[in-house]
């Protein structure tokens, strides 16, 4: 959307903000960047002046972008409810409003749809750079902020980088991903001898230098048959009992009988007798 | 009191006019291989048994006949009755012999006997305890062990209990101490 086409969309709704203000029930009440917000029944018709000055300040700034991006503008005209958005994509004039507010020349205006209906209240914030208030329209969607001409001028002699088109909607391709800070993996001081892999290196031997990558070997096919493990050679660990060598075990009781044959048929006879 | 001792002297006689040996009460005798004796082992265990209860007779009797009778052998010390024994079996050529006693048991220990029969042992052991002391003396083995061979002398019942006993595997010390208590088995 061009300057002009803004422009005549923006004279399109000053006139329709005019024609609401003189309706009875609204009232536009222009004030300092202290301006309080009044109830729609008090008092006053609303009295707004010509932008002339709006005009002619845009018109004298042809080569400010006042946005860049798509305006939208949602316009409820109605006598009770007035309710503007506006989305600013453009940071030059977002700048610009700040500056002006930073000057206290901004005058806040506040447009009541009233109390009587339901309640409801939303005001919309106008904006306007102007020692005077400006007829700001009621139905404006928001106040855009105008530089006088000469700030344009002089932000134009600044050669403020212009802004790139906005990107048209849809995927945006995903930034190139940044290569990861390389990261020696020698151990700190601290592990002194003790790799990170859990390995053990010779102290003093290649401290500062890269640590070797470490290989880990691919999986073996999984047609090859897994090997054997080589069986461990089982060691018997005995343990040995402690017991005395010596000790009495035994214990008599009584004693043999004593066989003592006088001869040679005494014994003959005792076997005899078995 | 110390009976007589044992005096091989004329124990044998050769006549060599006549061609005849004898012992010294004059009874033939005849010198036979051993080899001739081992042969009658195999399939003539009684008449070897035989053999040899006559020849353990014939040392009995000739003991008998040296302590006065079988009433002078009883009374006889343990080592006369043995060194008689033992004396007359050497001159037959059947071997050393000696006597152990455990406890009530009499057993007799036979070394250098020419044959390893058990049966030609028993019969000529029981024959020459049987002569020499006038009661029936049976001798059963219980096995040999550092060439010499025990043999347990009683009553023909506990003989028989005896080789029981060492058919079923025990040892000499086991059945000897069993039959103490009063069984051998």
């Amino acid at each position: 959307m061009s300057t002009q086409q803004k422009v005549a969309k923006l004279e399109e709704l000053l006139v329709r903000v005019r024609a609401r203000a003189a309706e009875p029930g609204a009232r536009l009440s222009l004030g300092g960047a202290a301006a309080a917000v009044e109830p729609a029944h008090a008092a006053e018709p609303a009295h707004v002046e010509a932008p002339a000055h709006v005009e002619e300040a845009v018109a004298a700034a042809p080569d400010v972008e006042v946005s860049t991006g798509e305006l939208e503008v949602d316009v409820e005209v109605s006598t009770e409810v007035v309710e503007v958005e506006i989305d600013v994509d453009d940071q030059e004039a977002l700048e610009a409003i700040a500056a002006a507010e930073a000057e206290g020349e901004v005058a806040e205006v506040y447009a009541d749809a009233g109390e009587e209906d339901e309640g409801e209240q939303e005001s919309t914030l106008l904006q306007t750079s102007e020692p005077s208030p400006p007829p700001a329209p009621l139905s404006a969607p928001r106040a855009i902020s105008v530089a006088p001409a000469a700030e344009l001028e002089e932000v134009d002699e600044r050669e403020v980088p212009r802004h790139t088109p906005p990107p048209e909607s849809g995927k945006l391709a995903a930034p190139p991903p940044e290569p990861a800070p390389v990261v020696p993996s020698v151990p700190p001081p601290s592990l002194e001898g003790h790799t990170l892999v859990g390995g053990w290196r010779e102290p003093g031997l290649a401290k500062e230098g890269p640590a070797p990558p470490v290989v880990v070997p691919a999986p073996a096919p999984a047609a090859a048959a897994p090997v054997a493990a080589r069986p461990v050679p089982v060691r018997p660990e005995a343990t040995r009992p402690q017991i005395a060598t010596a000790a009495k075990v035994a214990s008599f009781e009584g004693a043999a009988p004593q066989f003592s044959p006088s001869n040679f048929g005494d014994l003959l006879d005792a076997s005899l007798g078995l | 009191m110390a009976g007589p001792s044992f005096d091989p002297s004329g124990a044998v006689r050769f006549d060599l006019r006549n061609g005849a040996a004898s012992d010294a009460k004059g009874k033939r005798v005849v010198l036979i291989p051993v080899e001739a004796l081992s042969a009658l082992g195999d399939g003539q265990r009684l008449a070897l048994a035989m053999i040899g209860q006559a020849t353990g007779q014939a040392c009995g009797a000739r003991v008998a006949s040296r302590l006065g009778g079988d009433a002078g052998v009883r009374k006889a010390s343990l080592e006369d009755v043995v060194s008689h024994l033992a004396g007359e079996l050497a001159v037959a050529g059947l071997g050393m012999l000696h006597i152990e006693r455990w406890g009530r048991a009499l057993v007799c220990v036979l070394a250098q006997a020419p044959i390893a029969d058990e049966a030609f042992l028993e019969a000529t052991l029981s024959g020459a305890l049987s002569s020499a002391t006038g009661r029936e003396v049976m001798c059963a083995c219980m096995g040999a062990e550092g060439g010499q061979t025990k043999f347990f002398c009683g009553a023909a019942a506990t003989a028989d209990r005896v080789r029981t006993a060492v058919g079923e595997g025990k040892r000499p010390a086991e059945i000897l101490a069993s039959l103490q208590e009063g069984g051998a088995s």
